[in-house]
């Protein structure tokens, strides 16, 4: 597909000119943090720009939302009201390939032949997404795909001082003025390949897969969850983490918040009875449902390797060690890079 | 070094003779600088383990959950929360066998008193006694107007995303089942706003007042970089001023909220004595 060369100031105009059309949201550094937040309509990520804390699923999939409302009233049939769907559109720019992908991977979810959520759906179909490829991976990072197109509308691509824009879906080319612009040549393409990339071979392959079919009640998942302290940052910080628990409020809202498989609450029934009573339980669901049960199901792992998990577990249970382990049948292998 | 080798050798002996089942300690992990706690089964698997800068979790931790009998590799701040699971009947001495050292990151914790371990089985001493707290931080703090002080605290919980790191990497924190996670009734909205946000943190805050030992491991554990430790040390400057108790320091003093005396303090009430 082609591509495109704009310089910095190029690139600036250009966003500007959405920014009048679009809430633009980039990357904001905060305490040497970055997270999506409005866009100044000035800077763009510097060189210590590697990713954000959080990722976009909240953009489209908030931690709370309000789903309906209701009221009694005395005598009468209790008035019911959807909430609003969201209207606002807008731009992300500078997200990760990888967390591109992550929203490819949540549509199956939220706009699956099954069920289609109209909250997402709306986000969806309101927001441009403008990747920016990474220069360097991060050490936690364990991504093999730097390039991956999927669920990015426009590819941007940083050389030096310029920019390389790939306009990949229908939506991306009507919001790219190519014709503004000079078509790259493969003199300047070919720098694509200066960008560096982790030397893993690709840790979640098929033959994972099938390892975990037969594992289920392998004493492995004891072992490997010892040290796991049970908390939401693993599955919080994920892009393609997507559970949720839907709850009443004193102000008669439904309201849906994110839920986490590694807490014991998750599958708690109204008896007392848990069918994950242990940690062992629950990290075995955290990895076969990345694994084993997504794939099965669309035929694809639930895990960009972002290592978002990797960098904030407070325990440094790597995930990437984990599934090594389990693909090396127990043996302890040294994951440091 | 030599600290480390102790530790293995005793950590040998002790599975070598079957005096305990498990020693907790920690192994390096996966990322620079970072280590990653530790079960050692066999006496080879010994050989794993490490003792430097960023063996910082506090592996008490661990203990309430373990049912064999297990030895554990202390600094300071793990070896006070002993004492404090011990006073509340989480866990008994004779269960757990200590091998008490010296914490071996520097300068990670600037109001950390007590680096060595203040209760031991085995001790290896470096010499480095109690230092007092100045609380120079809640001081400073104090000071504020309850405007700022509202607005720090505010600012901080606003961060929150509910991961409930904190809580479960906190040795105090060991309730089966916690108040956020009850729904008859519900203490506590499930939402990130900031009022569901203070209301837990203030209600951890004081639910640990008192028995809190200030290791930082609520804080460390955080992945959005909520610092709360303010909070955690004002309780503990009042109840050392209030009822003269210091939690984690001996196993001959009560918790100052599991006893009750007539004179009591009652200052921490609104217009109380
Ligand atoms: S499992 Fe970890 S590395 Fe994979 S997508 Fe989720 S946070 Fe990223
Ligand atoms: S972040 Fe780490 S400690 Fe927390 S649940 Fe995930 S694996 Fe366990
Ligand atoms: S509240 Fe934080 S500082 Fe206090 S004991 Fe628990 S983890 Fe340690
Ligand atoms: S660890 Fe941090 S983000 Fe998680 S609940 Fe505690 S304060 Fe909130």
């Amino acid at each position: 597909m082609a591509k495109y060369l704009l310089t910095k100031k190029d690139l600036l105009i250009w966003l500007k000119k959405l920014q009048q059309e679009y809430e633009v949201l980039a990357p904001v550094k905060e305490k040497k943090v970055y997270n999506f937040g409005h866009w100044d309509g000035k800077s763009l990520p510097d060189k210590s720009y590697q990713n954000t804390l959080k990722p976009p699923k909240d953009l489209f999939f908030p931690q709370h939302e309000i789903l309906l409302k209701y009221k009694k009233v005395k005598g009468q049939r209790p008035i019911i009201k959807a909430a609003d769907l969201p209207e606002e559109k807008r731009v992300i720019f500078g997200i990760r390939p990888c967390d591109a992908k992550s929203l490819s991977l949540l549509d199956k979810v939220f706009l699956g032949e099954e069920y289609q959520d109209p909250f997402y759906q709306a986000r969806r179909l309101n927001t441009l997404i403008i990747s920016l490829v990474c220069r360097e991976p991060k050490e936690s990072c364990f991504c093999t795909q730097p390039f991956s197109v999927e669920g990015s509308d426009i590819v941007l691509f940083e050389l030096n001082d310029k920019y390389l824009v790939e306009p990949i879906s229908e939506k991306g080319k009507n919001c790219f003025p190519s014709a503004s612009y000079c078509e790259a040549d493969f003199h300047i393409i070919d720098k694509i390949k200066e960008i560096k990339i982790n030397t893993y071979e690709e840790i979640a392959s098929a033959d994972l897969t099938e390892k975990l079919d037969l594992i289920f009640d392998s004493p492995i998942w004891k072992e490997l969850q010892e040290k796991c302290i049970n908390c939401g940052v693993c599955s919080f910080l994920c892009p393609t983490c997507h559970c949720f628990d839907i709850t009443d409020n004193q102000q008669g809202s439904k309201v849906r918040n994110w839920d986490s498989c590694m807490f014991s609450g998750f599958t708690k029934q109204a008896s007392g009875h848990n069918p994950r009573p242990s940690g062992t339980e629950r990290l075995r669901q955290r990895v076969m449902h990345k694994f084993k049960y997504f794939p099965d199901k669309y035929g694809v792992v639930a895990c960009v390797g972002c290592g978002r998990c990797v960098e904030k577990c407070p325990v440094n249970l790597d995930i990437r060690q984990v599934l090594l382990q389990i693909k090396n049948g127990g043996e302890k292998l040294e994951c440091r890079m | 070094m030599i600290v480390l080798e102790k530790i293995k050798e005793k950590a040998k002996e002790l599975l070598a003779e079957n005096k305990v089942e498990v020693v907790l300690g920690f192994t390096r992990g996966t990322l620079p600088g970072k280590c990653t706690p530790y079960f050692a089964r066999k006496v080879d698997e010994v050989e794993n383990f490490v003792w430097e800068e960023g063996c910082n979790h506090n592996l008490a931790n661990y203990l309430t959950k373990l049912s064999q009998k297990a030895a554990i590799i202390v600094k300071g701040c793990d070896s006070r929360s002993i004492i404090n699971l011990i006073k509340e009947n989480q866990i008994t001495r004779e269960q757990v066998y200590i091998i008490g050292g010296t914490c071996p990151s520097t300068g990670e914790c600037p109001d950390c008193q007590h680096q060595e371990a203040v209760i031991a089985d085995y001790k290896i001493s470096e010499g480095e006694g109690a230092i007092e707290d100045s609380f120079q931080d809640v001081l400073e703090f104090e000071k504020l107007s309850p405007e700022a002080r509202k607005e720090y605290f505010y600012k901080e919980a606003s961060k929150c995303i509910r991961c409930y790191a904190c809580r479960n990497a906190c040795p105090a924190c060991y309730c089966k089942e916690c108040f956020v996670e009850e729904n008859l009734p519900s203490w506590v909205g499930k939402t990130t706003g900031i009022g569901d946000n203070i209301i837990f943190h203030l209600t951890r805050a004081m639910h640990v007042a008192g028995r809190c030992i200030d290791c930082g491991a609520c804080v460390r554990a955080c992945p959005m970089g909520v610092n709360l430790s303010l909070l955690n040390r004002k309780m503990l400057k009042d109840v050392q001023e209030m009822f003269k108790n210091v939690s984690g320091l001996s196993l001959d003093t009560e918790l100052a909220l599991n006893e009750y005396k007539q004179d009591d303090s009652q200052k921490f009430l609104i217009g109380g004595e």
